[in-house]
């Protein structure tokens, strides 16, 4: 199997997978399915290294965020200059107003927030795992676990039922 | 919740997967554009260096030697000496940049996945191309926490397998239990409640234990006087704000009223006592409080803080409001100005310089040092002080 061949196989195994956890990551399932492509697309021209990886798709998950991360950056730049143009997301049909209420809660929370929720619920890491992954303290992890459940249950009206420390997996 | 955010996910796995031919397609043009990039570099290397000679201010050419490499960046006020550096680093990703307290760099270079480069360099003085190799770190482990201090660094490494190592720049001595803190300190939090001391003039490494607490301890702050303020917030219920003065033993609560607590960036220190930033639950900063006997009470909004209240947001975690060593403060804001106040009153601001997006910011009394979210170039501003400019 040539190194193309190979992203092919992590592309056809872990594709859809990435794409839900980079849906909650940014609110957006256009978003997700575009980071998750320029991942996959990065990891075509960097074959040799990225078949050498220990968990590839760990490595296109921290791509796919590292991308959504800076456009996410560059769009908020841009709605600073135009503020009207901001805030006009459009969604599928099917979309229920349950969904579009849960996509809209996602987009307030701050990007480190849902990256960690997103890294301890869908990719099922553990605080310690998270932290190494982004570079960060365990408490920092932590506290953006905690901070973002709160903040997500505030937004959707919901009892915040799942906040205690104890249920955050040190690891 | 979290069987929502499962929901949500699992129905965006259901979409349809594309062609694995547009993810080739996309990436023989990442390829194109590179290749024309690097042929653009170079016309724009030689043009903006012409461009940059006309442009600088005139104090500017005592800063050596001075790279600006990207687009021009708006005047800067006269009294501040602006320059950038090309960071002499070239090659791999950048995993972590990090700008210490109190003016160094550390840096950490992914030259391949099953290796790990370590650089750091000190930037007190300015002079680029300082950085150099510390160590290298195999086995995949990342910066698990790092601190800043007058002759070096301290990096704390955690591995996925749960080993940890650190390196530094100095001696490193065994942890050793004291009964206080020792001025002219520098710490740093453990993932285990306590945290480090590391008393620089004597190169010894302190440890001390904290209460294990709920909500858990989010900042720390030790002050010249010796005494320790903790932070403590879920986001749920009120913030509480702690003092001890001998070291751990006994502590003063000083909670916040609810209505001031939402989110917390980090604590300050001025003029005698504790400030906290404050911002709402959509990240954006409402006031700064600051502990006025056993009152909390906001800093005055008449002045330029009225005009950046609500303009500073926490953005991906990134540090936009900082204290500086002599009780200043400065602040990023969504402009990516960066502002600074005199340590005797917060009140007063003046815009230091508008940059292009900053990924980490430190400073002290006469140097403030920023690097680029491009993970290459530092900005540094030198030559003023911030009384000066206060």
């Amino acid at each position: 199997m040539d190194d193309g061949e190979f992203v092919r196989t992590i592309y056809d195994a872990s594709y859809r997978r990435l794409v839900g956890q980079l849906v909650v990551a940014t609110g957006s399932l256009a978003e997700a399915e575009d980071a998750v492509q320029e991942a996959f697309a990065r990891a075509l021209n960097h074959a040799r290294t990225f078949r050498n990886t220990d968990n590839p798709e760990a490595w296109l998950r921290v791509v796919a965020m590292n991308v959504a991360r800076s456009r996410w950056s560059r769009v908020k730049r841009w709605t600073g200059l135009m503020p009207r143009l901001a805030g006009t997301t459009s969604y599928d049909d099917d979309s229920t107003p349950d969904r579009i209420a849960l996509l809209e809660a996602l987009k307030r929370l701050p990007a480190a927030q849902r990256e960690a929720i997103v890294l301890h619920h869908l990719a099922d890491l553990q605080v310690r795992e998270i932290a190494a992954q982004l570079g960060v303290p365990s408490g920092t992890v932590k506290a953006r676990l905690s901070r973002g459940r709160a903040a997500l249950a505030a937004l959707l009206g919901e009892e915040h039922s799942d906040i205690s420390s104890q249920e955050v997996h040190d690891g | 919740m979290a069987d929502r955010l499962t929901e949500l996910a699992h129905d965006a796995e259901e979409a349809a997967v594309p062609d694995f031919d547009a993810v080739v397609t996309r990436a023989r043009a990442h390829r194109r554009r590179q290749r024309a990039g690097i042929a653009l570099a170079a016309v724009v290397v030689v043009v903006g260096g012409g461009l940059a000679a006309a442009t600088l201010p005139r104090h500017a050419e005592s800063v050596p030697p001075v790279t600006n490499h990207q687009s021009p960046m708006p005047p800067s006020p006269a009294q501040t000496r602006e320059g950038r550096i090309r960071l002499a680093l070239d090659k791999g990703t950048t995993r972590l940049v990090v700008a210490t307290d109190p003016g160094h760099v550390l840096i950490v270079r992914e030259y391949c996945p099953r290796s790990h480069h370590c650089w750091w360099g000190s930037e007190i003085t300015g002079v680029p191309g300082s950085l150099r190799p510390a160590s290298q770190v195999r086995q995949g482990p990342v910066s698990a926490g790092s601190t800043g201090f007058l002759d070096g660094f301290h990096a704390r490494f955690l591995g996925l397998d749960g080993t940890s190592r650190a390196i530094d720049a100095g001696p490193r001595i065994p942890l050793a239990k004291v009964g206080r803190p020792s001025p002219d300190a520098v710490f740093e939090m453990a993932d285990d409640g306590g945290f480090t001391v590391y008393e620089p003039e004597h190169h010894r490494w302190w440890s001390y234990g904290l209460p294990v607490t709920a909500p858990p301890i989010q900042h720390l702050l030790l002050t010249d006087a010796g005494t320790i303020w903790t932070e403590q917030d879920d986001g749920m219920r009120p913030a509480v704000i702690s003092s001890s003065d001998d070291g751990g033993r006994t502590w003063t609560h000083h909670p916040l009223p609810r209505e001031k607590s939402t989110q917390f960036g980090t604590l300050l220190w001025h003029a005698g006592t504790v400030g906290v930033p404050v911002y709402g639950r959509d990240g954006v900063l409402r006031s700064i409080q600051v502990l006025d006997g056993d009152r909390w009470t906001g800093v005055r909004p008449d002045g330029p803080l009225a005009g950046l209240t609500g303009k500073l947001s926490l953005v991906e975690g990134e540090p936009n409001i900082a204290g500086l060593t002599d009780g200043g403060l400065f602040v990023r804001d969504n402009d990516f100005r960066v502002w600074q106040a005199a340590p005797d009153s917060w009140t007063r601001w003046s815009v230091v310089s508008r940059t292009a997006p900053i990924l980490a910011l430190t400073g002290s009394r006469d140097v403030l040092l920023g690097v680029g979210d491009d993970h290459h170039t530092a900005f540094r501003w030198t030559g003023v002080s911030w009384r000066e400019l206060g």
